[in-house]
């Protein structure tokens, strides 16, 4: 597998690969840490991985869009190896409505964004996760599932939870946007 | 404001926050399999990474191994920290000793110890351990602190002596950490179990206290405890005066930690500046107060106030003073006492020096011959204005009017603007502030401009209202004498809801009107079409820029029609300003004339901000060269990312040359303003391979090197290091020989220190005004003595 990941890769994305492990690496690991140990390292190999497969999403990404992509899948690696069997979501409910169709649409004051970036700090990586590899890496749902390595369906309950989540606690918090 | 944010803008705020707020695990060094793994992931199957990438990554492994024993000191000295945590706070097993010499009839709880530090790996991969007690403290220095090398260290009946050794002279973090926590912990076993006072036991005495200044790891109980223990044995064994000869600093951890201890302490035998200092550095104490109240203390006081520095002891100087004079001068009637110096030395020390020098001033009419005390009292009022400064004036005229006659009689009128004023003038400022967020960032005060029900759209080719904006806005995109170069994707505009008219009519009530019909004109961000006004909303990354008062105002001074406000402006979410406001007090509204704010962001005078341009340059490129010949580079991250990153760097690294070298290395953050400010060729000399750094560029961010050899030559001002200037404060400090309108040749006097040697000299700066389509207007260094220095 990782044999294959890097012949796939070309001269410049294999530098920018080792460009991203030199500045992140020591993050990621730490982040991973907290969540599975001594298992840290393993998340931090296999999150790169997977940012290898979608290397070209960094592209044009600044550092603040980076930071939070590598994190997040770093985090995600780590929960990964936690996790023993993966819970199959409940994709019931899908959604019927999008509380934020256009994550671009600039829909919040001052003070909502201040609440919702509380919020989403607080919200559960696995819901974080995908909402972030889809709305601003601009992931497919199925370039992110394969990303972190969960069924379409799974990813695009998750997103959509997600914004519902960040949605309905701000109007519980009597936040308008 | 009507700044908006998108999903998108909580995702990626909210993963910097969470990404800024992740401490790196600095000791963790990768395993080897990790760096296998690693490397199978970097490397292809077919051979194609170059050899010197293969170098790169080698030496980023070897910085990273290097980087991570420089990093592991804070680790290592949190678990020596939590390894005596556990160790002070179990209950203790005694194993007494049966040795007789001070060191080994010493008894320590090593159960405890056993329970609290676990076993390295390199205890766990079975290594030696040194037998040696200074091969000990190398080795846990090395691997961290463990119980069996803990234990093998408390073995060696050298263990304290090497400890004091080595505290004397290494200045190593984790050597002094270990050896310290090593002496504490004997002295407070020694001193808990009972085996009686020893040299030693003065020896070790004094790293409790540094043990407590350092917050390390002594819990204050153990302090305490310890001091208890310190007193017994002082109290049996050793007199008072050899305390204070031979121990000075086991007599200061009594004295911090001894409430009263008469036989320790007694205050008749100190000087009077001693007295004084006891009292500022340690706590109130009535006997240390009573001391003073003497003659000697009040000469001592009435002279050292003119060139004591410390805020706190000039108080308690004038506290002596008054209640000397008082004393003296005491008829009988006023037989109440001054006000403690206990209650001046707390927060609010202002308002009661405010009451003493009240009292001071009563004094004075029957002691006005005190010798000194004219000098002293001028002193007073010197300082009394500049505290008052802080106070409205109704406070001093109700409760304070001795002062205030006092004020009166200095021609002093700069009280504090009375607090119920604040709401008027935050709103100036605001309104002040809003200006100019409107027409640097296009973003509008509430209500100026309907961002969410307006429209917003893109201008389009061909219609008159694009011909009339396109008409506007082209000189603002005119790059080097081109062609005015608009691209039409790059406006977005939003109707403003108020006509160009209300605008002006509103602002110049806030600002002087040429500065508002300047403001107005110039910029690309505010378009006005007939008496239509849209605002050129541009890009996301300007509407991050926008500036906003934070906080309550600081210092609030009125003057000659004049308030002058302190306060802090945040700029990004969460860089922030100190600027200050001059605002004109007419009776009616008041408008924003000058202070920090205003010259930075508003200020007309062309000649004026020509010159704030040259210094501005002149600034960078002085802080440029300290960094770049100094070695100290800001640095954005962490130093460790860094020297990754400069070695990962490309194409910069080849820049180096080749073959082994050490690195300092930063991230740009700002020193690399030669590019920006200096004509062009100087800075590629600088950088060149040979000059004093070198530069790469990864990532977004330009990432130098610092070759040590060449890190030698510093420039200092007169006034101290560049760093520690304001830009405001150079604009004084920078002495403008002659000005066009674009151009400017300035001097300045600089102390240069370069291989141990300072030569004083006047260094002249020939600039030159150029327009840059990203920054605007830049005074460029183009010529001049210290380009001289530069091209050297």
């Amino acid at each position: 597998m990782l044999l294959f990941m890097a012949e796939t890769l070309d001269l410049p994305q294999r530098r920018k690969l080792e460009r991203l492990y030199a500045q992140y690496g020591k993050k990621m690991y730490a982040a991973a840490r907290r969540i599975c140990g001594d298992l840290a390292e393993d998340a931090v190999q296999n999150a790169f991985v997977s940012i290898a497969k979608n290397i070209e999403k960094t592209d044009g990404r600044d550092d603040d869009g980076l930071a939070g992509y590598v994190i997040a899948i770093a985090k995600n690696e780590a929960y990964d190896l936690m996790r023993k069997t993966e819970k199959t979501e409940d994709i019931d409910s899908l959604p019927v409505t999008d509380p934020f169709s256009d994550p671009a649409e600039r829909v919040f004051e001052r003070d909502a964004f201040e609440a919702a970036v509380k919020l989403m700090r607080g919200m559960d990586d696995k819901y974080r996760a995908p909402l972030y590899l889809v709305c601003v890496m601009g992931m497919s749902i199925k370039e992110a599932a394969s990303s972190l390595r969960l069924r379409e369906k799974t990813v695009g309950v998750r997103v959509y939870r997600a914004k519902k989540l960040l949605a309905d606690k701000l109007k519980e918090a009597g936040y308008e946007y | 404001m009507s700044i908006k944010y998108s999903l998108n803008d909580v995702l990626i705020e909210s993963g910097v926050r969470d990404f800024r707020e992740i401490a790196i695990c600095a000791d963790w060094t990768p395993t080897d399999k990790h760096k296998t793994k690693m490397e199978k992931i970097f490397n292809s199957a077919d051979g194609r990474v170059s050899g010197r990438l293969k170098s790169i990554l080698a030496a980023a492994a070897a910085a990273a191994i290097i980087f991570g024993v420089l990093a592991a000191i804070k680790p290592v000295r949190d678990g020596v920290a939590s390894f005596f945590s556990g160790l002070f706070t179990k209950p203790a097993h005694t194993v007494t000793d049966t040795d007789t010499t001070a060191q080994t009839h010493v008894t320590e709880p090593d159960t405890a110890a056993e329970t609290t530090a676990p076993d390295t790996a390199a205890d766990q991969a079975g290594a030696e351990l040194p037998d040696d007690a200074r091969g000990l403290i190398d080795y846990m220095v090395r691997n961290g602190v463990s119980t069996a090398a803990w234990k093998k260290l408390r073995e060696c009946g050298d263990g304290v002596d090497v400890c004091l050794d080595m505290l004397k002279t290494e200045e190593y973090g984790t050597v002094t950490c270990i050896c310290s926590a090593f002496v504490s912990s004997r002295l407070y076993n020694e001193l808990k179990y009972g085996v009686g006072w020893s040299t030693a036991t003065a020896n070790m005495a004094p790293y409790l206290y540094n043990e407590l200044a350092s917050g390390d790891m002594c819990p204050t109980v153990y302090m305490s405890e310890c001091a208890q223990h310190l007193r017994e044995y002082f109290s049996e064994n050793v007199t008072t005066e050899k305390l204070h000869q031979d121990y000075p600093v086991t007599s200061k951890v009594l004295s911090a930690y001894g409430g009263e201890y008469d036989d320790v302490y007694d205050p008749k035998s100190k000087t009077a500046a001693e007295n004084i200092r006891r009292l500022c550095d340690f706590k109130y104490d009535e006997k240390v107060h009573k001391a003073l109240l003497n003659y000697e203390a009040f000469e001592y006081c009435a002279k050292a106030y003119f060139t004591e520095t410390d805020i706190k002891a000039r108080a308690v100087m004038s506290v002596v003073c008054a209640e000397y004079i008082r004393n003296r001068c005491d008829d009988g009637k006023a037989s109440k006492s001054s006000l403690p110096l206990k209650l001046l030395l707390g927060e609010q020390g202002y308002t009661k020096l405010f009451t003493c020098g009240g009292e001071i001033l009563k004094m004075s009419r029957v002691d006005e011959e005190a010798e000194n005390y004219s000098q002293w009292l001028d002193a007073f009022v010197s300082d009394l204005k500049a505290a008052a400064q802080f106070w409205p004036e109704s406070v001093f005229e109700a409760e304070l009017t001795e002062l205030h006659a006092l004020l009166d009689n200095a021609g002093f009128t700069g009280y504090r603007v009375p607090p119920q004023r604040d709401d008027e003038i935050i709103s100036a400022i605001n309104d002040a502030i809003s200006l100019y967020n409107a027409v640097s960032f296009g973003a509008a005060a509430e209500g100026w401009c309907d961002h969410e029900t307006g429209y917003r759209e893109r201008a389009e080719e061909g219609t008159p209202m694009t011909a009339e904006m396109l008409e506007h806005l082209a000189p603002f995109y005119t790059y080097n004498g081109d062609q005015p170069r608009l691209y039409l994707e790059e406006v977005t505009l939003s109707p403003s809801t108020r006509g160009y008219g209300e605008w002006l009519g509103h602002y110049c009530g806030v600002l002087p009107e040429d500065v508002v019909r300047r403001l107005l004109r110039d910029t690309p961000r505010f378009i006005i079409i007939g008496d239509s006004v849209y605002l050129n909303v541009f890009t996301t990354e300007g509407t991050e820029y926008y500036h906003a008062l934070q906080g309550t105002l600081g210092y609030v001074s009125g003057q000659d029609g004049k308030i002058v406000v302190t306060a802090v402006v945040s700029r990004r979410f969460e860089e922030y300003s100190y600027e200050s406001f001059e605002l004109e007090d007419g009776g009616g509204a008041l408008k924003l004339v000058g202070g920090t704010f205003y010259e930075k962001y508003l200020m007309t005078d062309p000649e004026k901000i020509t010159r704030t341009k040259a210094a501005e340059c002149v600034y960078e490129v002085l802080k440029a060269y300290s960094s770049l010949y100094n070695g100290d580079v800001s640095v954005a991250a962490s130093a460790e990312e860094c020297t990754n990153s400069a070695l990962f760097a490309d194409p910069g690294y080849d820049r180096f040359g080749s073959g082994e070298r050490e690195y300092y290395t930063g991230v740009y953050t700002g020193e690399l303003a030669l590019y920006e400010y200096a004509d062009g060729g100087i800075a590629d000399l600088m950088l060149s391979d040979g000059g004093p750094v070198s530069r790469a560029y990864h990532n977004g961010n330009d990432v130098i090197a610092i070759m040590p050899g060449a890190a030698e030559a510093t420039v200092n001002l007169k006034q101290g290091p560049i760093y520690r200037i304001s830009l405001i404060e150079f604009c004084d400090i920078l002495k403008i020989e002659s000005q066009t309108a674009d151009t400017v040749t300035a001097s300045l006097q600089l102390e240069r220190e370069e291989n141990g040697k300072t030569t004083v000299g006047t260094y002249t700066f020939e600039l030159e005004m150029r327009e840059n389509n990203y920054y605007g207007w830049r005074a460029i260094l183009v010529g001049g003595t210290f380009l001289d220095l530069l091209s050297k």
